[in-house]
């Protein structure tokens, strides 16, 4: 397998194989880090490839400074940003949750039994409803981390905030998620004992 | 408890593996007789593997679709590719022939060397790489080519009264007037209608690594255009400062708060 250095060599040289696998190699991170920034499917699609697109239109530009996955996810973060801007100057807000995304159809995997599935679907999609539910900057680091699996040096140069301040913002953003999926959890179990009290 | 805030950050970076042996012997040493932090962690170990475990494979049409239109940008006709140089070649004799008429008066002698100049580093062939969709803004929105073409336009743009004929110098260019005006005909052309407070322009040769952080507006043909605030517009020009590049920055209109930088990848 090439390494990534050298895969950015070879597609700065114009050979397009070569940048469909670093697009290979990325696009499930991109794609889902997207989707729960912006929690659409389509708009997620839209970006995750305008973020490619625009990598390769830039590809010069790149030296290796920072590593290559610090500069797409770059990308993608401002591309969210903008797109934010844009959806709230048309008076659109971001849903809190995306019910029929693509990895809610996808949890279905022959390992599991049909009650494992269900149990695995609703522990995502509370967790998917807890990430609706926290602060715009709690999300957005903690997807950084868990979703596009960046070190915290590497967030701290994409949002160009201290190291500390990464590492405590990640431990706020879990906790706040801890918080809210304990809740859902209690509401949950409040909703079914209120079903047994009526029967 | 109060004391358990502190150990909310070591729980949180042993999820990530970014504890030395002695924080995590800390950590381990109060999570024994904690049973909340000892909750804490476990909730945060299912949220990590949670998230992950849901991760699917995209849609197959996301590298399609980025591959399609990277294809599509190759198969451009063979004289689009050119497009650029052949402009290029038209602005130097329209370069020439101002020189040598009365319109030569409007520029200063450094502003006509600084486009004689600019013209000799853009007259080389252009990598491309634009995507299909951008191809039809192409080559007439040439910031090189419509510089020179500016004079004529200059009735349609609204000028401020007071306005200074030119600059006096390529170095005091880089300062805003202070409400005197601005001079439109110096304003390279750009796909916007907006005018804006400044006009950066380099090659991708020179390009700091603090653009990566910024993310650009649109590219036509091999120009990169990024739409950047005050704060940005000080870090990109320091940064090619500091790295002794020659950049031209062209002083715009003064009331806009955002400037542009104008890049241009060469092959």
């Amino acid at each position: 397998m090439q390494t990534e250095e050298t895969l950015i060599e070879q597609a700065k040289s114009g050979d397009q194989d070569a940048f469909a696998e670093l697009v290979r190699r990325y696009e499930k991170r991109v794609y889902h880090f997207i989707l729960k920034s912006l929690r659409n499917s389509e708009d997620a699609m839209d970006l995750s490839q305008e973020t490619f697109l625009r990598a390769y239109r830039s590809l010069s530009l790149f030296r290796g400074q920072s590593s290559f996955s610090t500069w797409i996810f770059s990308i993608s973060h401002h591309l969210c940003i903008d797109f934010v801007r844009k959806q709230k100057r048309r008076g659109r807000h971001i849903p809190s949750v995306n019910e029929d995304s693509p990895e809610m159809q996808n949890l279905t995997d022959e390992r599991f039994d049909p009650s494992a599935v269900s149990e695995k679907r609703e522990i995502v999609r509370e967790i998917d409803r807890a990430l609706g539910s926290i602060s715009p900057d709690l999300r957005e680091i903690f997807l950084l981390r868990e979703v596009a699996g960046l070190s915290y040096q590497e967030i701290s140069d994409i949002l160009e905030i201290e190291l500390g301040t990464v590492k405590s913002r990640i431990a706020r953003a879990r906790a706040a998620l801890a918080k809210e999926l304990h809740g859902l959890r209690n509401n949950s179990s409040d909703d079914a004992s209120n079903d047994t009290k009526v029967r | 408890m109060a004391e358990c805030s502190e150990y909310l950050e070591l729980i949180s970076r042993s999820v990530d593996g970014d504890l030395s042996a002695e924080e995590a012997e800390k950590l381990y040493e109060h999570l024994a007789h904690c049973p909340s932090c000892s909750a804490m962690l476990s909730s945060f170990e299912e949220i990590s593997m949670m998230t992950a475990d849901s991760l699917k494979k995209p849609p197959a049409q996301l590298r399609e679709g980025v591959m399609a239109s990277i294809e599509a940008t190759k198969k451009r006709p063979w004289y689009s590719r050119y497009r650029f140089t052949a402009v290029a070649a038209c602005f130097a004799l329209v370069v020439l022939a101002i020189s040598y008429t009365p319109l030569g008066d409007l520029l200063s002698p450094a502003q006509e060397n600084q486009v004689l100049n600019e013209d000799t580093t853009r007259s080389a062939p252009m990598m491309d790489t634009a995507p299909e969709a951008e191809v039809d803004s192409a080559s007439e929105n040439s910031p090189v080519l419509r510089a020179a073409e500016a004079p004529k336009e200059e009735a349609a743009v609204e000028a401020k009264p007071n306005s200074q004929a030119a600059p006096k110098s390529v170095a005091d260019q880089s300062k805003k007037s202070s409400g005197a005006g601005f001079n439109p005909s110096l304003i390279p052309q750009t796909p916007y209608t907006s005018t804006f407070a400044n006009y950066l322009l380099f090659s991708a040769a020179e390009a700091p690594e603090v653009l990566y952080s910024i993310t650009s507006d649109q590219t036509v043909d091999s120009t990169v255009y990024y739409i950047v605030t005050e704060d940005e517009f000080s870090a990109v020009r320091s940064a090619l400062a500091e790295a002794g590049s020659e950049v031209q920055i062209i002083p715009g209109d003064p009331e806009s708060s955002e400037s542009l930088l104008i890049l241009t990848i060469a092959e």
